[in-house]
């Protein structure tokens, strides 16, 4: 009888929604529901880019959803791995993500498109290794700062040694060139050191410093000064630089309260450029209205919500800054992401996680979800 | 430990708050801008498209077919997408069917623009060989071709459609908002590559078919006036030939042509002489004058005047008469078409009884016809010093009239003293067949008494019949004609002297006198020396008004033997037009004018197997069973309904019987049916929108 009353109690519904095995269901359930937009999203915004590029309407949706498939695989196998390999394995992942990084200029390897040497092709696939080193950026921090977590209040020895790992990074990704990863690898720096207990002032120098260091590059290079133009002025601009924003609210506005209806949308069809990868929020907000868009901040904002609290539930210092860095490098693509979208920053070449098309960027979004579910799963079981 | 927990919390704050501002910014875009961004977008996202309407057809007071729209294709190119998808091989073969240079068509192909035109108005054949083809970014759609099927019968009274079915001359543009209707305008959404999306398109307004236009022209009698005028200006080597046949009690124009010496070259659709060219009147003149005298008690019918002996020096000038003439009546001044006696005249009249008589015949002022481009003439007011430019009026000098002008101002002396606007547009039928506009006679003002009208028409009858007079060549046995002569020298355009031996020769006439039916102008420009009036235009004028009468079922009397063959041969197809039922009615002793234009299409039945008969708008079906019916055979080329044949309808059956007819528009339903071949050009169009969309 009384085994009987555990067996029943230990499934009950409760203990499934937070079972060990599976993880936080928050996190899973939030990026289940993206993953399925998303899917939607590419079916619809590639359908007629695949048809005029190839000819086969579900050319780039059938590798968006090869894409899926690795990812998924990517984060079952993160998700399980013990925590301690994790932390063991980090400094190389980390060395091997800025590897890749350079191999873009390998010759034969790297891949130029639109004037950025971003990718590497290994046979039919390409990759973007950018969206792999920012992993590895987050598993070298979080090793980083809690081993030396003792130091961290000297200035010289706690954040030098690690803007100077930045400096050579931001070398490289500025180099492809990729402002979007050079910023989004900037702010996961702040956020993490700020959650390992690096004194605030230090922080604000060195923020200073960066956002000084940014605004010089984003005015250097002159097809970011263009943006900035169609930024600031995007209905002046609206036939040159502020093409794309036009269009993008145009997409978000013609949607109304409802939106047009799913894959009723007229934006995708070439008027919208990158409306199945950069600018894919703009889609959803024209086809599904408003409701579609608070949907989707909602839904990233529960991932950043559960994965902080993750974050804060977490003793081991290790555990807490992988998870901490993890949901900031997820939400800082999605915020950075939708502010483009929707005419808040400046154009920046950042996809959003789940949604947009890009195989990397999704594996390396499933991954890092990975990590967090496997630290979920830690916290649960306890 | 604890000082982690308050910073992560700090952050996750922070984070989260980063979201509230996205849909704090997006709230603001979906429902501040909304409305404007949404009709941004509609604006972006849809094309007006317009499907034009077929034209409406023009048809003759008896319902013969003048002008008619049939379907056809019309071939456009993207040239973005003929580039990208299509290999060179394809473009050259398309050139090929196209029949024009491969390198030429490349060059329209680099047409910036996103849609051009690669031919209108193709054949089915030329449009179905494209079609096969199937080069990407390459359609067709059905437009209408506007066609003649009589050829340049009419034709400057008829005018020209453009391509885009839009009226360039006569009645085609000045009835072109009624025969036009209205094109069905749609708005069609397309992606950013102006492509059309599949959605079944918004019907903004529905398309109206063209009203069906009735003209005042007999096309019988037409093809007469041309026949005769081409012969007669071929005959005395004339530049060209011009007349006019009206109804002067309604104001309708019967006929009007003006034709050149040459057969083959195209006939002018955009010009119309008769109402847009002015010329000398010379003697023509002498009976408005003659009647102004006799309305303002200047002259009576009895009064003589003194003619000089045939010269009369008047200040510097002299005015010679071709007789030497001294003591004539009015009515000999007038037989004689003497200057001198018109001169003094004019003279006793002064200067502004002359104007003002003449303003009142029409002079000098548009007569208000429904055609285009319509010319002043020119009418000056002398001073009472110029006396020679008065004496030069008083015999058709130094003014000019269109010859609409000087046909309408016989027509005030033919029907009693009235000025009507003259008019070529009967009635105007909707597609659905009601009528929504029928043209009445306008009385413009009274212009002389009707006793002065009655006195003029005697005195214009002594022209025909005095053994003296100069139109004795115009008469007609048993039918009384009253008419005038006019010769005047063509001005040198350089000096502005008279040529001596370049004459315009005319014949102004009124049939029957004693019962005016038709006022006929006769005109031939270019004549040499001493062809005058009375000896070229008069014969025209008399075949002319023969026939015309014929038509009105009015008897006209045994030709004379020496007329006979020449009669014979010119009226050798029209002959046949002669209808015995009309005959017997007006033989019966009817007056009625009305019963002229109440004539109802009779000659089908009475004509058959007589002469070619009338083929356009038929179907290749119906063709063949007339054919067949009357033993002829028939050389067929295109395909669609019957849009030309020759011989002309009317001609003489031809050798071996051989008829070759030309077919065009090839959608099934007639095309005179407007409405039902309208809705199947829509539905055409609609497939053809749905075609332009990828693949």
């Amino acid at each position: 009888m009384r085994n009987a009353a555990a067996f029943s109690k230990n499934w009950s519904w409760r203990y499934r929604l937070t079972s060990p095995w599976l993880g936080d269901p928050w996190l899973l359930g939030a990026v289940g529901l993206l993953l399925l937009l998303g899917l939607m999203m590419a079916l619809n915004t590639t359908y007629f880019l695949s048809l005029n590029k190839t000819g086969a309407p579900f050319y780039l949706f059938e590798r968006q959803l090869l894409s899926v498939l690795l990812g998924l695989a990517a984060m079952a196998i993160l998700a399980s791995l013990p925590t301690e390999w994790l932390k063991q394995a980090s400094f190389a992942v980390f060395v091997c993500g800025i590897l890749l990084l350079i191999a873009v200029w390998v010759p034969g390897l790297g891949v130029v498109r639109g004037g950025a040497r971003r990718w590497l092709k290994f046979g039919p696939l390409t990759i973007e290794p950018a969206e792999l080193t920012k992993l590895g950026w987050v598993f070298f921090l979080a090793e980083r700062l809690s081993r030396y977590q003792y130091r961290l209040n000297d200035f010289r020895r706690g954040l030098m040694p690690l803007l100077a790992v930045f400096a050579l990074l931001a070398l490289i990704t500025l180099e492809q060139p990729d402002f979007g990863a050079t910023v989004v690898l900037a702010l996961i720096l702040l956020a993490m050191c700020f959650a390992a207990g690096v004194p605030v002032a230090h922080l604000g120098a060195a923020g200073g410093a960066l956002s000084l260091f940014m605004t010089y590059q984003a005015f250097h290079k002159a097809y970011r000064a263009r943006r900035l133009l169609g930024f600031a002025h995007p209905w002046e601009t609206a036939r040159s630089a502020g093409f794309q924003l036009v269009q993008s609210l145009i997409a978000i506005g013609a949607g109304g309260k409802w939106g047009v209806g799913l894959g009723a949308g007229r934006q995708k069809m070439f008027y919208l450029p990158q409306a199945h990868s950069d600018f894919v929020f703009a889609v959803v907000g024209e086809e599904l209205g408003l409701a579609g868009v608070l949907l989707v901040v909602s839904l990233f904002g529960t991932i950043t919500v559960r994965g902080m609290r993750l974050a804060r539930r977490h003793n081991d210092s290790f555990a807490s800054l992988l998870a901490t860095g993890m949901t900031s490098l997820l939400t800082f693509q999605a915020v950075i992401n939708m502010a483009v979208v929707t005419g808040l920053l400046p154009t920046k070449g950042l996809a959003l996680p789940f949604l947009s098309y890009g195989g990397t960027a999704m594996v390396g979004s499933l991954a890092a979800l990975g990590v967090l579910l496997n630290l979920s799963r830690q916290v649960e079981a306890r | 430990m604890e000082e982690r927990r308050r910073r992560i919390a700090i952050l996750s704050i922070l984070l989260a708050s980063l979201f509230v501002l996205i849909a704090g910014r997006v709230v603001l875009l979906a429902l501040i801008d909304g409305s404007r961004l949404q009709i941004l977008a509609h604006s972006e996202h849809t094309e007006k498209v317009e499907v034009s309407a077929p034209r409406g057809p023009i048809v003759d007071r008896n319902g013969i077919i003048l002008a008619l729209s049939a379907p056809a294709r019309s071939l456009y190119a993207r040239p973005r997408t003929v580039w990208s998808k299509n290999r060179r091989e394809q473009l050259v073969q398309l050139a090929r069917i196209l029949g024009i240079d491969s390198d030429k068509l490349s060059a329209r192909l680099k047409s910036k623009a996103n849609f051009i035109w690669l031919a209108r108005q193709v054949d089915a054949k030329t449009a179905w060989a494209v079609d096969q083809l199937g080069l990407a970014g390459i359609g067709s759609v059905n437009e209408f071709k506007r066609f003649y099927p009589e050829g340049s019968l009419a034709a400057a009274v008829i005018g020209m459609a453009g391509t885009d079915s839009q009226g360039l001359s006569g009645v085609e543009m000045r009835y072109d908002r009624a025969i036009r209707g209205n094109p069905l305008s749609l708005e069609i959404e397309r992606d950013a590559l102006g492509r059309f999306v599949l959605d079944s398109p918004e019907v903004l307004r529905e398309a109206r078919p063209g009203a069906r236009v009735v003209l005042t022209l007999d096309s019988r009698l037409q093809a007469l006036v041309e026949t005769e005028m081409r012969q007669r200006v071929r005959y005395y080597r004339a530049k060209r030939g011009t007349a006019i046949v009206l109804d002067p009690f309604t104001g309708e124009i019967l006929a009007m042509a003006t034709v050149g010496a040459d057969d083959s070259e195209p006939s002018d659709r955009l010009h119309n002489p008769a109402v847009q060219d002015v010329f000398e009147p010379g003697s023509t003149i002498k009976p408005l004058l003659a009647a102004i005298a006799l309305d303002s008690r200047v002259v009576t019918p009895q009064s003589r005047i003194f003619c000089e002996n045939g010269a009369w020096r008047l200040g510097a000038a002299t005015i010679h008469d071709h007789g030497a003439h001294q003591w004539l009546t009015l009515e000999e001044i007038i037989a004689r078409s003497s200057n001198i006696g018109a001169a003094k005249i004019a003279l006793a009249l002064g200067p502004k009884r002359v104007f003002d008589g003449l303003r009142a015949f029409g002079l000098g002022h548009p007569t208000g016809v429904d055609l285009p481009g319509e010319a002043f003439g020119i009418l000056r007011q002398l001073q009472i010093a110029q006396r020679v430019e008065l004496a030069n009026e008083g015999f058709g000098q130094g003014l000019a009239v269109t010859p609409l002008q000087l046909v309408v101002a016989y027509g005030a002396i033919a029907n009693g003293g009235l000025l009507l606007r003259p008019f070529v547009v009967r009635e105007i039928y909707d597609p659905l067949g009601r009528r929504i506009f029928r043209a009445k006679p306008q009385i413009v003002r009274r212009v002389i008494s009707p006793t002065t009208a009655h006195q003029v028409a005697r005195l214009l009858r002594a022209v025909v019949e005095d053994p003296a007079g100069t139109g004795r060549l115009a008469s007609i046995p048993n039918i009384a004609i009253a008419g005038k002569t006019g010769t005047a020298q063509m001005v040198n355009p350089v000096t502005h002297a008279y040529y001596q031996d370049r004459l315009v020769a005319s014949f102004v006439g009124i049939a029957p006198a004693d019962q005016p039916r038709l006022v006929v102008l006769v005109m031939l420009e270019d004549v040499g020396h001493g062809q005058f009036g009375g000896l070229v235009a008069a014969p025209a004028f008399k075949t002319i008004v023969a026939s015309a009468l014929d038509r009105l079922g009015l008897p006209v009397g045994q030709p004379s033997v020496t007329e006979a063959s020449y009669q014979v041969a010119d009226l050798a197809p029209f002959g046949l037009l002669l209808n015995s039922a009309n005959k017997s009615s007006a033989l019966a002793g009817s007056s009625n004018i009305r019963n002229f234009h109440d004539g109802k299409p009779d000659f089908v039945s009475s004509l058959e197997g007589w002469c070619v008969p009338y083929f356009a708008g038929l179907s290749l079906r119906h063709a063949l069973q007339l054919a067949h019916r009357l033993n002829l055979e028939l050389d067929v080329s295109g395909d669609g309904y019957v849009v030309a044949q020759s011989p002309a309808p009317g001609s003489p059956i031809p050798a071996f019987r051989r008829i070759k007819i030309v077919l065009a528009g090839s959608v099934e339903g007639s095309p005179l049916h407007n409405r039902f071949s309208f809705d199947r050009a829509r539905a055409d169009a609609d497939r053809t929108i749905s075609r332009g969309f990828l693949p």
